[in-house]
């Protein structure tokens, strides 16, 4: 009983691996369509991380410092998108950024679109993978010691200084697991930027649309486009893993 | 000489708290949640009281009437928290030349200095995680001492330690805050902490001062049942 749900994780990744020939695997990967989805994947994951790390590390840390209504109203608004079927994320974020959205109608008229670039691709990623940063990152700064913080004022310390020289470096390695499982989310997206950035091949079309759309004609080659994807998403989780495992050697 | 009078409420709990100017150490001791680390925090600027005045060597660290509010970090109050609360990734060099402003080799050079005279010269490459209760104590007062205090605040710096480590602790704590100039305020669970530390003793009751004197004062006329209790023992307070 106990490993019934073990093995019925661990078997559609085992079948994701084992059934298909070298042959296929190599017409796959050979696919006009990976090289550019794969490389669009990398890029837009990677600007939605370093944007969700630069601007959602203050909000974490501002959210960690404060306990009060209005704290507790921001953090559950920030945690919206993960209960958000990604489908209906795409919905909101048209009607906010679309060209009738709320924002979007404004933008137009200064000769701005965002829907269906490779900004929206981004957008869309930001929207559904920043909770799973802020969270982490918001619960590994309000789990310091209070008096840490307070000695490095006494001690003369700039808010700026007691942020850079003891937050931070306590929460190193949650702050990189956060990172990892905010940007596993964002490598994953489909929902969200299908809606709202459609699927077009060099712009909009990431690693997951690029697997949906060769799915649809060829089995082979999207089950390759497929291990691709989850091999770039693995290598990355096993490196930020260890790096974090290395930074916490020591604690007790 | 440090004066103070304040009024506060934290949590539900009301403080009202006058104690007249003193120059040298203050140890206060009560029961849990009578306010002793909230004090402490009044008088560190970290909790803002409703109301009162701190006055410190005849300048005013906060005054309600004249809206005077010194900033934590330019109080220049040395604060050891309870069980040192040192910075677990710094090296005890770091966390002592935390607080000293200037280059990195003269932060260091300065550090080294002040550990090698609390003698614990030999703990500078450890890093704050790897210490014992006790070192982390004195490391802490270390730290302190590092912004060169005008005053020194110190809360239960006993609790937490081993039998062993305690009497030790308090011996160097005697030893160390005797030679400082400095007011000195120590809150604490334990009579043989303001026996040894001498001065005066404040009772700190929900909120309220019950009674101020010497050790001795304490016990032959204890003036409520809590410091009758208190001082008719020579135990360290049981921990609820």
């Amino acid at each position: 009983m106990a490993g019934l749900l073990f093995a019925f994780m661990v078997l559609p990744v085992v079948a994701l691996w084992v059934t298909l020939k070298v042959d296929d695997l190599l017409a796959g990967i050979a696919d006009p369509r990976v090289v550019p989805a794969l490389k669009l994947s990398l890029v837009t994951t990677f600007l939605s991380l370093a944007i969700i790390i630069i601007l959602g590390t203050p909000l974490a840390w501002l959210l960690a410092q404060r306990d009060g209504r209005l704290t507790r109203l921001v953090e559950t608004v920030v945690r919206l998108p993960v209960v958000m079927p990604p489908a209906v994320a795409g919905i909101a974020l048209l009607l906010a950024f679309g060209r009738e959205g709320i924002v979007g109608s404004w933008l137009g008229r200064i000769g701005w679109s965002i829907p269906f670039s490779t900004a929206a691709v981004v957008m869309a990623q930001i929207f559904v993978s920043a909770p799973f940063y802020l969270q982490a990152a918001a619960s590994a700064f309000r789990a310091i010691d209070r008096d840490q913080l307070i000695v490095a004022t006494t001690l003369g310390a700039s808010p700026a200084r007691v942020f850079f020289r003891v937050g931070l470096p306590l929460c190193a390695s949650s702050l990189t697991a956060g990172a990892a499982m905010s940007w596993a989310r964002a490598l994953g997206e489909f929902g969200a930027t299908l809606m709202f950035a459609g699927n077009l091949s060099g712009t909009t079309q990431t690693l997951t649309l690029a697997v949906y759309t060769t799915f649809q004609s060829d089995m082979r080659a999207a089950q390759a486009i497929s291990l691709v994807l989850v091999s770039v998403a693995f290598t990355l989780l096993l490196v930020l893993i260890f790096r974090a495992r290395g930074t916490t050697e020591g604690h007790p | 000489m440090l004066a103070v009078e304040v009024e506060a409420t934290v949590g539900g709990m009301d403080l009202r708290v006058k104690l007249p100017a003193h120059p040298g150490a203050t140890v206060i001791v009560g029961p849990n949640g009578a306010g002793k680390t909230t004090l402490l925090k009044c008088l560190l600027g970290v909790i803002p009281p409703r109301r009162g005045r701190i006055e410190l060597c005849g300048e005013q660290l906060y005054c309600s009437e004249q809206r005077i509010d010194v900033p934590v970090g330019h109080r220049q109050l040395g604060y050891v928290p309870q069980h040192g609360a040192l910075f677990p990734h710094m090296t005890v060099l770091g966390n002592v030349g935390f607080g000293v402003r200037g280059r990195k080799a003269a932060r260091d050079d300065q550090a080294m200095a002040l550990l090698s005279e609390l003698g614990i010269a030999h703990l500078a490459r450890r890093r704050g995680r790897s210490l014992s209760g006790g070192e982390a104590q004195r490391v802490a007062l270390c730290r302190a001492l590092a912004i060169a205090p005008r005053a020194l605040l110190l809360d239960e710096p006993t609790a937490g330690l081993d039998a062993d480590a305690r009497p030790e602790i308090r011996r160097f704590l005697v030893d160390r805050l005797a030679k400082l100039a400095i007011p000195r305020v120590v809150v604490s669970h334990d009579l043989e902490d303001a026996r040894a530390l001498g001065g005066r003793v404040v009772v700190l009751e929900s909120g309220r001062v019950t009674q101020v004197g010497t050790v001795a004062d304490l016990q032959q006329r204890p003036a409520t049942p809590f410091i009758e209790r208190f001082a008719g023992t020579a135990q360290p307070m049981p921990r609820p």
